[in-house]
């Protein structure tokens, strides 16, 4: 008998433990590790996206599909909740048209919406189209403008001006031979920088075509009080003793940016490719870029906040091509870039830079990507709560999907 | 022709064989029944030696039992108590789960019965079955980050195999302890990106040691059911998952991808625990059972790692796979053998209240 009492006191206590124990609520540990993809029918390849002040985020890409052996390719444009639960998926633009950059409207009357860059395709020929369209926080298309006043022209970023206008910049094939005399014998004039200038009133706009190099772009203007920055790479020859190659360019205008001294950032005998440009909190500016010798490397260089002085040039990743920096309330700055692998398969990496401009040593290079998926970085921002958001296109098996990561400071999850 | 001779050899050798069991059985019955004739004419002194040669060679199990019965109230009546409690532990070894009844026995073999007792302290067990998976859902998990995601979880077979011992603290209860060897499985669909679909076969092997307590009915019937339940401690030792994603995009094909069989050791908690309720029956073969019972376990555990599966290089990065948080439950159907380790024995608190509710139910 005092077995079997015993027995029922043990069956008491194991029931209560056994209660106890069972895990009928989960932690919210899977909140913290944060990889969505969105995407629909066909490939999805991210561009860009904008973080608006309530945590909202609008992400933008291109939709490549196909359709009776045709592919089409639209805008595709995604909000989500701070979370990256998706409130709504769009599709916008022609059937041509590849996402190049989002902006937040800062000014005007169109302020606190969105302005969208994209290259749209010219059914006569590979030529290209620019095209801004100004869209609502909820996806729908305010307005558009076609700028086509060139044979061909790719845009490359937009700046939303105080003035309710913007500044695009990009390059044109459309090259003036006229701006290209001094180029040596032999070298080919494959394209101009272009800077164009959209007036608020949205009809007006004026452009500039910037020569004397075979390969050139404009990357990024900043508006700096009555001033412009303006960042790119072209391959004049430039530095002393140089010989026809890329390298980072800085200018500083107030009107016509063709005409202004320039500030060069590079290796005399190595092509320099700026991606990316950004201001830090700080007050600098910090421009990536990828070097191409016979391999492809991240590199960067300081710029001071007033355009007039850049440091030297930093190796920041090698067998790794750059895509976009963002800069850190820590004073330095977040680069991501493609880490190219065996058979030039790629990885999303994530770079902590310091307030110097030198890969934080302390923080270990973070990598995002299956061995045998081609995954590639897009766009990088940091959040006001020190989490750092990375925009990408991952690969899964059959498919291209957008991809949104979120990492914590320290790059882990 | 040889082949045919040592055929035929054979045949007579086992029908011979079968003849001398047969006249030894038949011969020993004789015997028996001849000592029950001296019992019934009150010689009792040669009983003993009647029966001793075929108690070393030759009763089957229920002759013995009936031969060490008649010894048994030969020695109380030779006032041999010795020799009778020697006898009745035979009686109980050739049959343990006789009893002595007071409308058949001698009434001083049923008060003998009762200071005796062969139940077992312990049986042993092994049982091989098929089962299947039900998930159960803690927290959605969505790589996509659509909303509406499609999940269903789909049951597949597995099979498990178990060997156990039972202790038991009484006729009626035991307390059981196995170790048990289970393959389980399970399928999730997701549709999304519109319509694809995403297919996750997940294939687990499981050590468990299920502790219980088990509570039979009808302990002297042929068929005896009986409930059980418990906790379980279960060590997850290996987990394979395979993706199939089908692409389904609209004026196209399904455009179909599977991966090799990927280890999700990583993204699994290795030590679950869970609750087991279950019931079955025994049926009596000899002095042994054969048993079928079905069991349900209840997971108590997050099977999933709180990172699930993401990782830098993981299912989510390459497949889009990822996790829901979840517990897995199991429903199986098992069928047995227990072999009870009898141990006739003599009892240390003796009951007898029972035998004169015998006499006076069969005076009545």
């Amino acid at each position: 008998m005092m077995k079997v009492r015993r027995l029922y006191v043990w069956l008491f206590v194991t029931t209560l433990v056994t209660c106890a124990s069972c895990e009928t609520d989960g932690p919210d540990d899977y909140k913290n590790y944060f990889i969505k993809y969105y995407g629909g029918d066909g490939n999805q390849e991210a561009k860009d996206f904008v973080v608006n002040d309530d945590g909202t985020i609008i992400m933008l890409g291109t939709s490549f599909e196909t359709f009776e052996n045709q592919e089409f390719t639209r805008l595709y444009l995604v909000k989500t909740d701070a979370e990256g639960n998706q409130l709504w998926a769009k599709k916008l633009g022609t059937t041509l048209e590849q996402a190049q950059d989002v902006e937040l409207i800062t000014a005007g009357p169109d302020a606190g919406k969105l302005v969208i860059l994209s290259n749209v395709k010219k059914n006569s020929s590979d030529s290209i189209a620019i095209r801004l369209m100004v869209v609502s926080q909820d996806g729908d298309s305010i307005k558009s403008k076609l700028f086509n006043q060139l044979e061909s022209q790719r845009a490359r970023s937009i700046t939303s001006l105080a003035d309710g206008g913007y500044y695009v910049v990009g390059n044109t094939t459309d090259t003036d031979a006229a701006l290209n005399t001094d180029l040596p014998l032999g070298v080919v004039d494959v394209d101009d920088e272009l800077v164009i200038k959209f007036e608020s009133d949205w009809n007006n706009n004026s452009f500039y075509q910037i020569g004397r190099s075979s390969i050139a772009s404009g990357m990024k203007i900043f508006q700096v009080g009555g001033e412009f920055y303006y960042a790119g790479y072209w391959d004049a020859i430039e530095l002393p003793g140089g010989i026809n190659e890329s390298n980072f360019f800085f200018r500083k205008f107030t009107n016509d940016p063709s005409s202004v001294s320039t500030l060069y950032v590079g290796n005399k005998s190595e092509n320099e490719f700026l991606t990316s440009i950004v201001k830090s909190f700080a007050g600098g500016y910090l421009a990536v870029g990828t070097k191409v010798a016979t391999s492809k490397s991240i590199v960067a260089a300081k710029i001071n906040s007033s355009f007039s002085a850049a440091g030297s040039m930093q190796n920041v990743l090698q067998d790794a091509e750059s895509i976009n920096v963002a800069s850190s309330g820590s004073g330095g700055y977040w680069i991501v870039g493609n880490q190219i692998g065996v058979g030039n398969v790629r990885d999303i990496v994530l770079i902590s830079i310091d307030a110097d401009g030198n890969v934080n040593s302390s923080r270990a290079i973070v990598k995002f990507g299956a061995t045998n998926n081609d995954d590639v970085a897009s766009s990088v921002y940091e959040l006001p709560t020190g989490d750092v958001l990375i925009l990408g296109t991952m690969e899964l098996v059959n498919q291209r999907k957008m991809a949104l990561i979120k990492v914590k400071s320290n790059g882990s999850f | 022709m040889r082949f045919y001779k040592a055929i035929l050899v054979g045949l007579l050798i086992v029908c011979a064989i079968h003849a001398g069991v047969f006249a030894q059985t038949t011969s020993c019955e004789e015997q028996l029944s001849a000592a029950a004739a001296e019992f019934e004419a009150g010689r009792f002194y040669g009983i003993p030696s009647m029966l001793k040669p075929c108690i070393d060679n030759g009763f089957t199990r229920e002759q013995r039992q009936r031969a060490f019965l008649l010894l048994t109230q030969a020695y109380l009546l030779l006032d041999d108590p010795i020799g009778a409690d020697n006898s009745y532990l035979e009686v109980l070894r050739a049959n343990p789960e006789f009893l002595a009844d007071t409308a058949r026995d001698q009434i001083d073999v049923v008060y003998l019965s009762k200071r005796f007792t062969a139940a077992p302290i312990f049986s042993i067990s092994g049982r091989l079955g098929g089962n299947f998976s039900p998930i159960s859902v803690i927290s959605t998990i969505n790589s996509s980050g659509e909303q509406g995601v499609d999940n269903k979880y789909r049951l597949r077979f597995g099979w498990q195999a178990a060997v156990g011992v039972d202790w038991h603290l009484s006729e009626r209860i035991a307390v059981t302890a196995e170790l048990n060897y289970a393959f389980t499985s399970y399928k999730k669909d997701q549709v999304k990106f519109n319509k694809d679909l995403e297919q996750f076969i997940d294939k687990q092997n499981w050590l468990s040691v299920p502790l219980g307590v088990k509570y039979s009915f009808f302990v002297r019937e042929k068929i005896r059911p009986y409930v059980f339940g418990g906790y379980a401690f279960n060590f997850l030792f290996s987990d394979k998952g395979q993706i199939q994603i089908s692409k389904r995009d609209q004026g196209e094909g399904s455009l179909d991808e599977s991966s090799p069989d990927l280890s999700f050791n990583a993204y699994r908690t290795k030590l679950n625990t869970s609750l087991f309720l279950g019931l079955g029956a025994k049926y009596k073969v000899g002095i042994d059972f054969l048993f079928a019972e079905m069991r349900y376990n209840a997971g108590l555990t997050n099977m999933v790692k709180p990172t699930s599966t993401y990782g830098s290089s993981s299912p989510a990065v390459e497949y889009g796979h990822v996790d829901d948080y979840f517990r897995i439950n199991n429903f199986s159907i098992s069928v047995g053998y227990v072999k009870p380790l009898y141990k006739p024995r003599k009892v240390k608190r003796v009951k007898t209240k029972s035998v004169l509710k015998g006499i006076k139910q069969q005076e009545k």
